[in-house]
């Protein structure tokens, strides 16, 4: 049945039915005698092999086009052809001339099929002119995203000041099931919630409202509407109907939503919004630039030495203050060696320079259950590095207790700000780790609660 | 009236055979109604679709040498390569794509009458084939936009047909190292194109069947055919497809992922 409904969703129905017809008359006449038998063989062959094949893979889509087009048309041929003779047994008159004027019709009702009008899809205009007008009547200066959920089945004609971000799933033909899983995708966080529930949740469309002040939503869904409900159930907020078009054939709408983001870091400029993260920091010496002498026979020192930690320039050990190695935890004996230089001279950032993991964590714990944003300025050496953010619980004596949630900071060569929100949950008390890898420099971090980043 | 429908069904009804000529006037006029078609259907699209934007970004940034089209693109890249390499003798991108998919449906409509007349030996079986190819709705539909399908329509059909010459004539080398080379091609348009591969086995068995001998002759000397076009060919395509990465880093991840289909983050 797969195959069958695969098969007529792709080809003109009487063409699909007459090559159809002709792999029942191949198999039921004894044509063995006939030249044209094992070409014809081989052709019914391939066409139920490759078709078969693609079931399992891509299910019924029209993926199925290709495996039946070419074998097909030669088997529509080979009834054509034998048209005539069929008619004769059954004694039609004029039979010759009946096959001809049947190929007649098909022929022109293949050509009308194919040059039929096309559905006009106003939408495709509306939407857009809707974005621009509510950014004019708003005042939008800066860039603004559209996420796209399904196939709107045209490209819109955006101004340049709309980023668009398709989130096109292929998995699934039925448009709720595809809702459902573009919901999945947008509840993503790193790393995955289901292997590891403790993790800080990242979420994604904050990620988004953290840079543009408005996020527009376009939802390609089910005249009921599943959208809004869901959205607001998972994220809380409340999706403003900007715009519905409902397709009168199947009543399949095309919605536009809008969401206000309330990060000022969306609607103030740069050096504004640097001025809030600087007076409302909680992380200590965010540039590093305050060093702190590790005194070199006491046992602080002796760990780095174990570990392996070479010290920069001269043979004392410094540290960043108000940080501190974590030799306990995430850090082996055997892990060397490990360079560490503070932002003086030679650097402006602070450089961790390791084959294994080094942990660096901040010396006083802060609040949990809450959301911040954290603003990182960060980048890669020539030789690539990795760098995450961790959130360790310990005991008082510093004992570790148990890791709430980790995020990886995207490295490129150059330095780039930048701003990801976390919500830290199952936790009174955390200590913010910077985990490093590879060759990592770190020229700030900073961490504002919520309340303070939003309005 | 009666009689002159009488006399049209007379004249359609007799045993047509058909000259040279006829045959080759059939085929020319086939294959311009076959271009009006989907030339008229190329007039009357209201907008691209999605995926022709993919494609048209492709090329735009392949034509000016910018690699990040690999940071949106992830399907078989022998389409848009060739398309980059049409405009860059100063077509438009989009322009140069859709002559060039126009191109490749026409082929295949001719293919088609080489296919259906070599399946039947018979001309007039050819130009059934072709007539029902040119006038295809969903042919007509894809040639005309900007998509993989009709190049990929063109290599299965090639395909195709090189094995049921391979059947036919059992030449050993030429046509299962064609196979081979269109294997490949296939691949790097669409990663379903691996489906090209079992043409040969299955051009085996049914020349097993037919024949019950001698098969081993025929497995031995037609794969070896069919490996070594698939080596040369794999060779020359992933040295054509790096040719369109910058540094020696990005090369690697080129063949990395044109031959795993996964995109290097």
């Amino acid at each position: 049945m797969t195959f069958l409904s695969g098969f007529f969703m792709v080809n003109f129905l009487p063409w699909g039915l007459i090559a159809l017809s002709g792999i029942v008359l191949f198999f039921s006449g004894n044509y063995k005698q006939k030249k044209w038998y094992y070409p014809l063989l081989f052709i019914v062959i391939v066409l139920t092999v490759i078709s078969f094949w693609r079931i399992p893979v891509a299910g019924i889509s029209r993926r199925y086009v290709m495996p039946t087009l070419v074998p097909g048309i030669v088997i529509c041929t080979f009834v054509l052809m034998l048209l005539p003779k069929i008619f004769g047994k059954f004694k039609v008159p004029y039979a010759n001339a009946v096959t001809v004027v049947m190929i007649a019709v098909l022929l022109i009702a293949c050509a009308a099929k194919a040059l039929r009008t096309q559905e006009k899809k106003e939408y495709l205009y509306d939407i857009p002119e809707a974005i621009s007008l509510d950014c004019q009547k708003n005042n939008i200066n800066k860039n603004v995203v559209l996420l796209v959920f399904g196939n709107p089945g045209g490209r819109l004609e955006l101004n340049d000041n709309v980023d668009v971000i398709n989130i096109e799933n292929r998995h699934f033909n039925d448009r709720l099931a595809d809702v459902a899983y573009q919901f999945a995708f947008l509840g993503r966080i790193t790393p995955d919630e289901t292997t590891n529930p403790d993790v800080l949740k990242i979420r994604y469309p904050d990620i988004l409202k953290i840079r543009y002040p408005y996020l527009y939503i376009l939802s390609v869904e089910n005249q009921a509407g599943s959208l809004s409900n869901a959205w607001d159930k998972k994220y809380r907020d409340k999706l403003a109907l900007l715009y519905e078009y409902i397709r009168p054939k199947d009543q399949i709408a095309y919605r536009l939503y809008r969401l206000r983001s309330s990060y000022l870091s969306a609607w103030l400029s740069t050096d504004e919004f640097e001025k809030i993260l600087r007076a409302n920091n909680v992380l200590p010496n965010g540039d590093f630039k305050k060093k702190l002498r590790v005194p070199p026979d006491g046992s602080i020192a002796q760990v780095l030495r174990k570990c392996g930690v070479v010290p920069a320039g001269d043979s004392e050990f410094y540290l960043p203050e108000g940080w501190m190695i974590d030799p306990a935890h995430g850090w082996k004996a055997a892990c060397k060696p490990v360079s560490i230089k503070l932002p003086g001279d030679l650097t402006d950032a602070l450089n961790i320079q390791s084959k294994d993991w080094v942990t660096l964590h901040t010396m006083d714990t802060l609040d949990g259950n809450k959301t911040y944003l954290f603003a990182i300025d960060a980048s890669a050496g020539p030789e690539g590095g990795k760098l995450s953010l961790v959130s360790y619980v310990y005991t008082s004596d510093m004992k570790y207790v148990k890791t709430t949630g980790y995020h990886d900071i995207s490295l490129s060569n150059q330095h780039r700000r930048q701003l990801i929100p976390f919500r830290l949950e199952n936790c009174e008390k955390f200590r913010l780790s910077l985990l490093f890898s590879g060759n990592v420099n770190v020229k700030s971090i900073m961490a504002i609660p919520e309340e303070t980043a939003t309005k | 009236m009666k009689n002159k429908l009488a006399s049209i069904l007379h004249f359609l009804d007799r045993d047509f055979t058909l000259s040279k000529r006829q045959v080759l006037f059939a085929f020319l006029a086939l294959l311009i109604i076959g271009a009006g078609l989907r030339c008229s259907y190329w007039t009357m699209r209201d907008r691209p679709p999605l995926d022709e934007n993919l494609y048209i970004q492709a090329v735009e940034k392949m034509t000016k040498n910018d690699d990040s089209w690999r940071k949106d693109y992830d399907s078989g890249t022998l389409m848009p390569i060739l398309a980059a390499n049409v405009s860059k003798l100063g077509i438009k991108p989009e322009t140069a794509l859709h002559m060039l998919n126009m191109g490749y449906a026409m082929l295949w409509v001719l293919v088609m009458f080489f296919l259906c007349r070599d399946v039947f030996d018979d001309d007039k079986a050819g130009l059934l084939g072709m007539s029902l190819a040119a006038f295809n709705p969903y042919s007509v539909r894809l040639s005309s936009q900007i998509l993989r399908e009709p190049l990929y329509i063109l290599i299965f059909t090639l395909s195709l047909w090189c094995a049921l010459r391979f059947i036919e004539n059992k030449k050993y080398y030429l046509y299962p190292a064609m196979l081979g080379m269109l294997t490949i091609l296939g691949f790097f348009v669409r990663y379903e194109g691996i489906e090209i591969s079992l043409f040969l086995p299955l051009a085996i068995f049914v020349i097993f069947i037919q024949y019950k001998m001698q098969y081993v002759r025929v497995c031995v000397y037609s794969f070896a055919a069919y490996l070594l076009s698939v080596g040369l060919l794999v060779g020359a395509l992933v040295n054509f497809n790096n040719s369109y990465m910058c540094n020696a880093s990005q090369k690697a991840v080129g063949y990395f992922e044109l031959f795993t289909g996964n995109r290097v983050k």
